[in-house]
């Protein structure tokens, strides 16, 4: 296997494993999501409909301990995984602000389409989410995931580009 | 070339639509069906990576307890030395390590980890399971009070629903016993999140604010005597026949993380003596 393909499963295997195995004790709010930031990594390297297979699986890990809302992050990382895959190609990785937007919009997307779908919380508890931690969140995870995305190995394309 | 790309994009596209259809099955499904692919995600891919994080939590909180331990040592050595009274401050220093001794028998200790999924904060995922004899609709406590109940369980971890979600219900009383009702989570679009609600008590009884309420022990789920909360104020008075109390938790949520899950022949031998020290 390709060094850099190892590497960059490792990063992802990473990102997943602390976001599923530590982050969920030190943030019980969620603020910061690193399965999204590996589902971005893995939608700039692959093909849209892979992109989206690969959002289903990881939200599927994540439905798997919050029964009450089983399939909804499935959904949320499905579509932004296709989202990201589709309208980027990877192209956003090349340039800090590209990949900071996407990241924001991609945390704030999956986050509305998470609280919509899973319909667990209701009235001034949604109006919170969405006005406050929905933003927070992509903030926190632009930031965080503008350093993840810069560690791991660039796209194919992009390393082609600068031979 | 142009039909390969086209013939790509059509294999995208059926993709991404299969994946937000299973998306939506699981999601419509009923929860009967849903939990054992819930589970079977669980216990093939979470449970490993659950190991590590209980230990995590349970170092951290051996980090945050570590003050209140050394004291207790220091006191322990103190009364070594002393060797007068040895057995009752024994006790007194026990009693403050936690409710673990007062329990003696009939439970396991877990972590009950939050759900990382938005809107998930009801239910909590418990490093326990059914390796060590627990089962649906065990109890779940803290030194506090009624923390919520096991809803289902795998091999090597549970789901728990706290006191917040809105299938949680618990039969309650007044600690003096003069009144009675149910109790559930607050819902309201009011504010409120994060209360209680003791509703059916009956009009004639009327609660002062402050007044600690207990499980009944009616139903069998939950043992009599464990704390649920106190009252806040009046909610309703529905038509001048029952009224219904909002109440604060005696568990507050964030101060979920160590918890006791009873065991069934605990639960059948009473607790009383555990919380009316």
């Amino acid at each position: 296997m390709e060094r850099r393909t190892l590497g960059l499963i490792v990063g992802i295997a990473a990102l997943v494993v602390l976001d599923l195995a530590v982050l969920r004790m030190l943030d019980g709010r969620g603020v910061l999501d690193l399965l999204l930031i590996a589902v971005v990594a893995v939608a700039g390297r692959v093909r849209p409909g892979v992109a989206a297979l690969t959002g289903f699986v990881f939200g599927l890990l994540r439905d798997s301990t919050a029964p009450d809302a089983f399939g909804a992050s499935a959904l949320a990382l499905s579509v932004v995984a296709y989202g990201v895959a589709r309208l980027s190609a990877g192209a956003f990785e090349e340039r800090l602000a590209a990949t900071a937007a996407v990241l924001a919009v991609a945390r704030v997307v999956s986050d509305v389409l998470t609280v919509l779908v899973a319909g667990r919380i209701h009235g001034t508890e949604l109006l919170v989410r969405l006005v406050w931690w929905a933003p927070l969140g992509a903030i926190v995870t632009t930031v965080v995931g503008v350093f993840a995305l810069r560690l791991l190995p660039p796209p194919a394309d992009r390393r082609r580009g600068r031979r | 070339m142009a039909r390969g790309a086209r013939s790509n994009d059509r294999l995208d596209t059926v993709l991404v639509v299969a994946c937000v259809l299973a998306a939506l099955t699981l999601r419509t499904l009923a929860p009967v069906r849903r939990e054992p692919i819930a589970q079977a995600v669980r216990e093939t891919f979470v449970a490993p990576l659950l190991a590590g994080q209980a230990s995590v939590t349970r170092s951290e909180r051996a980090l945050r307890e570590a003050s209140a331990l050394r004291r207790a040592t220091d006191s322990l050595t103190r009364l070594a030395q002393d060797a007068v009274g040895l057995a009752a401050e024994n006790a007194a220093l026990r009693g403050l390590l936690g409710l673990a001794p007062r329990v003696a028998w009939g439970y396991v200790t877990a972590e009950a980890l939050p759900a990382s999924t938005p809107g998930g904060a009801s239910t909590r995922l418990l490093s326990v399971g059914a390796q060590d004899s627990i089962a649906p609709l065990s109890p779940v406590v803290t030194a506090a009070g009624v923390a919520g109940l096991v809803a289902t369980v795998d091999a090597r971890s549970a789901v728990m629903l706290t006191w917040a979600h809105p299938d949680f219900r618990v039969s309650a009383m007044s600690a003096d016993g003069s009144a009675v009702g149910i109790v559930t989570a607050h819902t309201s679009n009011r504010g409120g999140e994060g209360l209680l609600e003791l509703a059916g008590v009956p009009f004639r009884t009327l609660l002062a604010p402050g007044t600690a309420i207990v499980s009944s022990g009616l139903g069998g789920v939950f043992p009599a005597g464990v704390p649920i909360g106190t009252v806040l104020r009046v909610l309703s008075d529905e038509g001048g026949w029952v009224r219904s109390y909002l109440l604060t938790p005696a568990v507050p949520l964030p101060a979920m993380s160590g918890v006791l899950v009873l065991r069934a022949p605990r639960v059948a031998a009473g607790l009383d003596s555990v919380w009316s020290r």
